[in-house]
C-alpha cells in the first residue's frame, strides 16, 4: 500500500472524536468508592470495640495464668515434682 | 475529600479528550477506557496537590500523556517477555493488541492502523508533538505549554517527526518519495 505525505495529515485529521462510553464514569465511582471511601464512624466505633474486648479477654487470661501459678506453688516445690511425675505427695517419705 | 459531584463535572468536560487522545496513543478500545478510568482516579487521587501553575485542561492532557506512554512501556517490557505466554497458555495478557480504533473509517482502516504503527516507533517527545497536533488539532502554542518546552523547540519537533514518520513509512514501504 502507497501512500504520499499529504495523504498522511489527511488522514489523521479524519479520525473522528469519540464520545466515552456511558458506563465509564460509573465504573470510575465504583472504583472510587471501593477503593478510597472513608472509614465510616459506625465502622471505627465498632473496630475499637472489638479490639477493646480483645485486650480485655487478653488481660484476663493472662491474670488467670499467673494466678493458677501461683496456686500450685503453695504447696512447694514438692508438689510441682510430685505433679509433674504424678507421684502422691502424702506419702510418708516426702513429709519426712 | 473531593465530591462526587464535582468529579462528574470534570468529566463530562474533560472525558472526550481523554479518552480520544488514549485511543490515539493505544489504538485499542478496551485499553483507552482502561486509560481514561485510570485518568480520572489520578485526578481525584491528585487533585488537593495540585499547584493550578497551569489551566486543569493542561495538567488534564499531561496526566494523559504520562499514562499512555507508561502503558506504552509497559506493553514494551511484556513484548520482551512474550514467550512466558506461550509456557502460561491460560494467562490473560496478550503479547500483541490489536488493532481497534472506532473513530477511524472502515475503508481508512488499514491505512491509518500503518501511519500510527509507524507513529508509534517515534520517539516520546516527536510522538507527542505529532499526535497532539496532527490528530488532536492543538496549536503550537497549546502543545509547548503541555508539554513545557519552547514553541520553536514543538516546530523543531514536528519537523524532526514528520522526517522520521515519513523515513518509516518508507521503511515500511508505504509511501511515494
Amino acid at each position: 500500500m502507497k501512500y504520499s505525505t499529504p495523504n498522511v495529515e489527511e488522514n489523521l485529521n479524519q479520525i473522528a472524536k469519540l464520545d466515552p462510553p456511558l458506563f465509564l464514569f460509573t465504573r470510575i465511582e465504583t472504583r472510587i468508592d471501593s477503593e478510597y471511601s472513608p472509614v465510616t464512624l459506625s465502622f471505627a466505633g465498632l473496630s475499637a470495640v472489638i479490639c477493646c474486648l480483645i485486650i480485655v479477654w487478653n488481660v484476663w487470661l493472662v491474670t488467670d495464668n499467673e494466678n493458677s501459678t501461683l496456686n500450685s506453688s503453695n504447696y512447694g516445690p514438692v508438689s510441682i515434682i510430685t505433679n509433674s511425675v504424678g507421684l502422691d505427695e502424702s506419702n510418708q517419705l516426702y513429709n519426712d | 475529600m473531593i465530591n462526587s459531584n464535582w468529579l462528574e463535572g470534570i468529566y463530562k468536560e474533560h472525558s472526550k479528550m481523554v479518552y480520544n487522545l488514549a485511543l490515539s496513543y493505544l489504538h485499542n478500545t478496551e485499553e483507552a477506557e482502561e486509560t481514561t478510568q485510570d485518568v480520572f482516579i489520578k485526578i481525584y487521587q491528585r487533585y488537593e496537590k495540585f499547584n493550578h501553575s497551569s489551566s486543569l485542561n493542561t495538567w488534564i492532557y499531561r496526566i494523559t500523556i504520562n499514562h499512555c506512554l507508561d502503558v506504552l512501556k509497559a506493553r514494551k517490557r511484556f513484548k520482551r517477555f512474550g514467550f512466558l505466554v506461550e509456557i502460561l497458555p491460560d494467562s490473560h495478557f496478550k503479547g500483541t493488541v490489536e488493532f481497534n480504533h472506532p473513530g477511524v473509517a472502515l475503508e481508512q482502516k488499514e491505512a491509518t492502523e500503518h501511519i500510527m504503527k509507524c507513529i508509534a516507533e517515534l520517539p516520546q517527545k516527536q510522538q507527542t508533538a505529532l499526535i497532539l497536533k496532527s490528530i488532536d488539532g492543538l496549536s503550537q502554542k497549546e502543545i509547548s505549554t503541555i508539554m513545557e518546552i519552547s514553541e520553536k523547540a514543538i516546530e523543531s519537533l514536528l519537523t524532526r517527526a514528520r522526517i522520521g514518520l515519513k523515513q518509516n513509512l518508507k521503511n515500511s514501504k508505504g509511501i511515494d518519495d
